[in-house]
C-alpha cells in the first residue's frame, strides 16, 4: 500500500514539471471583440470595457501570442507584476459615456416628504457606544449640513462591498427603502442583482452614509449627512477569491457604477496585503487606474485607505493610492491618527492619505446599533459629506468637489501620511466668512546646533470667539495650560520634498519638542499648530 | 551631604525638570524605510515553487470502533502534533505535499481485572504514549481555486511514523497498609518491545485558512509480536481513528522571495 502511494505521488510529481500557471490580463486590439476570443486550458474569468481586456485565469502557457485567435495580442501578467505595458492603456477609450452633470431633481426628498414613515424604533436593540454616532458627524461639522437642509438630495452614490446583508429589514434604512432610493443594485461575484447576503460589511458602511436612528420622543439622529441621496449597490469583492478576481469584480463594478450615472463612488473594499507587494501601491494597478478612469469621468472617487498600520502592511492599498482617488483615513476623537489606520506615502512617494473622519461610528445592521471602528466607516463618512458639497454647488465638477474638500479640511494646507490635510469641515463651504484667522503665528522654531531645532509654543488666550472684535491674549512668556489639547505636527522633508519623518505631538508648558535635522541635509521641518505653519530650511 | 547623594540629587533634579516641560509625543513615524523592504505580494497559485506552512495538530483518540481487550479511556487520550509542509500546485485544483514533523499519541487505558498490560495489577489509570516522527505525502484540491492555505481545500494523503520513543506510565493508589501513607505512585516503562516501530496512516483533512480539521487513519497494527508479553501473542489493537484540529501558520514575505528573485 504505502509503495503504491508513494509510487503514485512521484508520477504527479514529475508530470507536474515546471508548470507556471498565470493569471493575466489580455489586453485586445481595438479590431478585436472579446466574443471572437477562445482560450483552451484556462478561464477567462471577466471582460472590462474601459481597458477592452480579457482576465484569464489559470493557464500554463506562458506566452499567449500563441494563441492563433488573438490579433496583435498584448499580455499584461498580473503574476509577473511589475512588468512593462506594451501600450498605454490610460489612453483606452472609454466605450460607454456617463452623465457628467448633477441631476438634483430631488426625487427623494420629495418622495420623504410625502412618505417618510421614520419608525419608532423602540423594538430596536441598541448597543455600544451611543455617544459616539454625534462625534461622528461633529468632527466634520456635519451637524451644519443637516441644520441647513443639505442632505445629498440629488446626488448618485455608488456603494461597492462585500454585500449588504440585513439591509432590507433595518429600520434605518426604511426612509431609502419606501423612496426607493436604491436605484439599482448587482453582484459582481454571483452576477445576479441580489447585493443582501454574504456580509453586512456593506450595510454598515450604508448606515455612515444614510443610516436614520429614531428613538421614541425624540428627534431623528442621523448616522451619515447623505439620508437622502440616491444610491446603487454592488457587491464587488469575495473573500478568499482570487487577486484576478478581485480586480474583475472592482473593474466591473467601478464601470457599472459609471454607466449607472453615479456622481459619487465609494468603496470601503482595499486591494493590498496579501495581493500586491508595497511596491506595487504606486497607483498603477489596474484597480487604481480604472479608479482614475472613473474620476476623468466626473466622478468623485473615494476608498478606505485601509487597517494595516499595526501590521507588517502598514501602507494604504488600492485603489487608495490612485492620485485622484481621495483616500481616507481613521482618526481618534482628538484628530489623531487611529492606530489602525493605514499610512501613506503610495510607493512613488505621493502623499497619502487625503483626509481623515472618525474611525470609530456608530452603526446598524439587522437593527442593532452599535459601535464599529475601521476606515471602512471613515471613508463613506467623507462621501456622505462630499455628497452635501455637491448639492450645495451642483455646477462643481467633480474635480473642483475634491479640491474644495481637501482646502476645507483642518490641517490643510499642511499634511502628512498619517492624517492627510485632516477632517473636512462643513463651516468651509456654508460660512466662509466665518474661517478664523489663520497668520498670526503660534510658534517659533529656534536652531539649537547645526543639528536640532526647537519649537517653542506661544500661548493665546483667545477670548469672545463669536464676536467680531474678538480678543487674542499673546504672551510669549505664558506656558501651554495642560487643559489645552491642540495637537502639534512636525514633519521633517528632504531635499526632494519628501517627508522622511514625522510627529504628532501635545504641547506641554512651552515645549513644542526638539527635533534632529542632521539626517535631512537640505531638507526641512515644517511645523503646523493652531492653524499656523511655518517651515525652516536647511539650504 | 556627600558627593554621591548631590550628584543623586542633581540628575532626579535634571530629569524631573526635562519631564515637566517636554511634550507628549503621540505619534512618530519614518516613511524612509517603507519600501525598502525586500518582498512581492502572495502569489495566489505559487507556481512553480514550494510554499511552506507550519501546522500545529491537536486532537484525540475517536471512539468510533472497538479495540479489542483493551478499554480506552477517551479522555485520557491525546494527539499532538507538529509539522512542516511544503506544498506545490499541480494545476489550478490540485497541489502536491509533503511534511515532516513530531507527534506524540497518548492511549488512555482503562483498567479491568485480567487486563493485559499490568500483569494482573489494578492500576488507577494507565497511559500508552509513543513518540514519532512522521513523514507525510498528501495531495490537495482547492476548493478555492487559485490559493495555497488560503482559501477552501481539502487533503488526502499517506502518513508514515517512526516511533522512536514508546512509553507506558501505570499509576496506582498506594495502600495504607502496605506503604507509609496514602499517595501515588507512577511506574514508568520506556522502550517498550512489544509496540510496533512502525506505523502508517491514510489521512485525510479539509480546511480554511489557518485552520482545518482531519481524521487519521492507522493501518497498522499497534502492536508486534513479543515472547516477552501475552505468551508471545500479538496484542489486541488499539482504536486506529484520530481526529485533528490543524492550525496552520505561514510566512507570507518567505515564501514570496522566491517569487520575487525570479522576476
Amino acid at each position: 500500500m504505502p509503495r503504491t502511494v508513494i509510487t503514485i505521488l512521484c508520477v504527479l510529481y514529475l508530470s507536474s514539471g515546471q508548470a507556471q500557471l498565470r493569471d493575466c490580463w489580455l489586453f485586445l486590439s481595438p479590431s478585436t471583440s472579446p466574443e471572437e476570443i477562445e482560450l483552451s486550458e484556462c478561464k477567462i474569468e471577466g471582460y472590462s470595457v474601459w481597458f477592452h481586456a480579457l482576465a484569464v485565469s489559470g493557464t500554463q502557457n506562458p506566452s499567449f501570442y500563441e494563441c492563433s485567435m488573438i490579433d496583435s495580442l498584448q499580455c499584461y501578467s498580473t503574476e509577473l507584476w511589475p512588468c512593462q505595458l506594451s501600450r498605454d492603456i490610460t489612453d483606452t477609450t472609454i466605450i460607454e459615456e456617463s452623465s457628467s452633470s448633477f441631476d438634483t431633481t430631488g426625487i427623494v426628498s420629495d418622495a420623504m416628504d410625502s412618505t417618510w414613515n421614520i419608525p419608532n424604533v423602540s423594538d430596536w436593540e441598541v448597543t455600544g457606544d451611543v455617544s459616539v454616532k454625534y462625534e461622528q458627524l461633529e468632527m466634520m461639522q456635519g451637524y451644519d449640513w443637516i441644520h441647513t437642509g443639505f442632505n445629498g438630495d440629488g446626488v448618485k452614490i455608488a456603494v461597492l462591498d462585500a454585500g449588504f446583508e440585513g439591509f432590507m429589514n433595518d429600520s434605518a434604512f426604511q426612509h431609502l427603502i419606501e423612496a426607493g432610493a436604491i436605484l439599482d443594485t448587482y453582484d459582481f461575484v454571483k452576477k445576479d442583482n441580489n447585493v443582501f447576503h454574504s456580509s453586512n460589511h456593506g450595510t454598515q458602511v450604508m448606515a455612515c452614509l444614510s443610516g436614520i436612528q429614531k428613538e421614541e420622543g425624540t428627534e431623528a439622529q442621523y448616522l451619515g449627512l447623505a439620508t437622502c441621496a440616491q444610491y446603487l449597490l454592488a457587491r464587488a469583492e469575495q473573500s478568499f477569491s482570487g487577486r484576478l478576481v478581485k480586480e474583475v469584480n472592482f473593474i466591473n463594478a467601478l464601470e457599472w457604477a459609471v454607466n449607472k450615472g453615479a456622481h459619487i463612488i465609494t468603496s470601503s473594499l482595499i486591494f493590498g496585503e496579501q495581493l500586491y507587494t508595497r511596491q506595487q501601491m504606486n497607483g498603477k494597478s489596474l484597480i487604481s487606474l480604472a479608479a482614475e478612469k472613473a474620476y476623468e469621468k466626473n466622478v468623485l472617487v473615494l476608498n478606505s485607505a485601509g487597517n494595516s498600520d499595526q501590521n507588517h502592511w502598514e501602507i494604504l492599498g488600492a485603489p487608495g493610492d490612485a492620485e485622484h482617488v481621495l483616500t481616507i483615513g481613521a482618526c481618534e476623537w482628538n484628530g489623531l491618527k487611529s492606530s489602525f489606520s493605514s499610512v501613506g506615502p503610495t510607493a512613488d512617494w505621493r502623499p497619502k492619505p487625503d483626509l481623515i473622519a472618525r474611525g470609530s461610528v456608530f452603526v446598524t445592521s439587522n437593527n442593532v446599533f452599535t459601535t464599529e471602528s475601521g476606515t471602512s466607516f471613515s471613508c463613506p463618512l467623507v462621501a456622505g459629506f462630499a455628497a452635501c458639497v455637491m448639492q450645495l454647488h451642483p455646477d462643481w465638477s467633480a474635480e473642483k468637489v475634491r479640491s474644495e474638500l481637501l482646502q476645507s479640511a483642518t490641517l490643510f494646507p499642511y499634511r502628512d501620511y498619517a492624517h492627510g490635510y485632516g477632517i473636512p469641515q462643513a463651516g468651509y463651504f456654508l460660512f466662509p466668512s466665518d474661517l478664523p484667522p489663520s497668520d498670526s503665528a503660534t510658534f517659533h522654531l529656534e536652531m539649537m546646533s547645526d543639528q536640532v531645532v526647537e519649537v517653542v509654543v506661544h500661548y493665546k488666550e483667545v477670548t469672545n470667539l463669536q464676536a467680531e472684535d474678538e480678543e487674542i491674549v499673546e504672551d510669549p512668556d505664558t506656558e501651554v495650560p495642560e487643559d489645552e489639547n491642540h495637537l502639534l505636527y512636525v514633519q521633517l522633508l528632504d531635499s526632494l520634498g519628501r517627508i522622511v519623518e514625522y510627529w504628532t505631538v501635545v504641547p506641554e508648558g512651552k515645549m513644542g519638542g526638539l527635533y534632529d535635522i542632521s539626517g535631512v541635509p537640505g531638507g526641512a521641518l515644517k511645523v503646523y499648530y493652531k492653524k499656523y505653519i511655518q517651515q525652516m530650511d536647511f539650504r | 551631604m556627600s558627593a554621591p547623594i548631590k550628584y543623586f540629587f542633581l540628575i532626579v533634579f535634571s530629569v524631573l525638570t526635562l519631564m515637566s516641560t517636554a511634550q507628549k509625543v503621540l505619534l512618530h513615524r519614518k516613511s524612509a524605510a517603507l519600501f525598502q523592504r525586500n518582498e512581492t505580494a502572495q502569489s495566489m497559485s505559487n507556481a512553480g515553487s514550494w510554499f511552506y506552512t507550519r501546522t500545529t495538530l491537536l486532537g484525540s483518540v475517536l471512539p468510533i470502533e472497538q479495540s479489542g481487550d483493551f478499554d480506552i479511556a477517551y479522555p485520557g487520550c491525546f494527539f499532538f502534533g507538529n509539522d512542516h509542509r511544503f506544498t506545490r500546485p499541480l494545476g489550478r485544483h490540485f497541489s502536491l505535499g509533503w511534511g515532516l514533523g513530531f507527534q506524540l499519541l497518548t492511549y488512555g487505558i482503562k483498567q479491568q481485572s485480567g487486563n493485559i498490560l499490568s500483569n494482573q495489577v489494578i492500576y488507577k489509570r494507565q497511559s500508552l504514549n509513543t513518540y514519532a516522527l512522521p513523514l507525510d505525502f498528501f495531495v490537495r484540491q482547492h476548493i478555492t481555486q487559485k490559493s495555497n492555505t488560503l482559501g477552501w481545500y481539502w487533503d488526502f494523503g499517506w502518513k508514515g511514523c517512526w516511533n522512536f520513543y514508546q512509553l507506558l506510565i501505570s499509576q496506582e493508589e498506594l495502600d495504607p497498609s502496605i506503604h507509609q501513607g496514602v499517595g501515588r505512585r507512577h511506574i514508568y516503562n520506556s522502550r517498550l518491545d512489544y509496540v510496533s516501530r512502525w506505523a502508517q496512516f491514510g489521512v485525510l483533512r479539509i480546511g480554511k485558512g489557518h485552520m482545518a480539521v482531519g481524521v487519521m487513519h492507522r493501518f497498522t497494527h499497534f502492536f508486534k509480536s513479543s515472547s516477552s508479553i501475552y505468551s508471545g501473542q500479538l496484542l489486541p489493537d488499539l482504536p486506529r481513528w484520530i481526529g485533528t484540529l490543524e492550525f496552520t501558520f505561514w510566512n507570507r514575505n518567505k515564501s514570496a522571495k522566491k517569487d520575487e528573485d525570479e522576476l
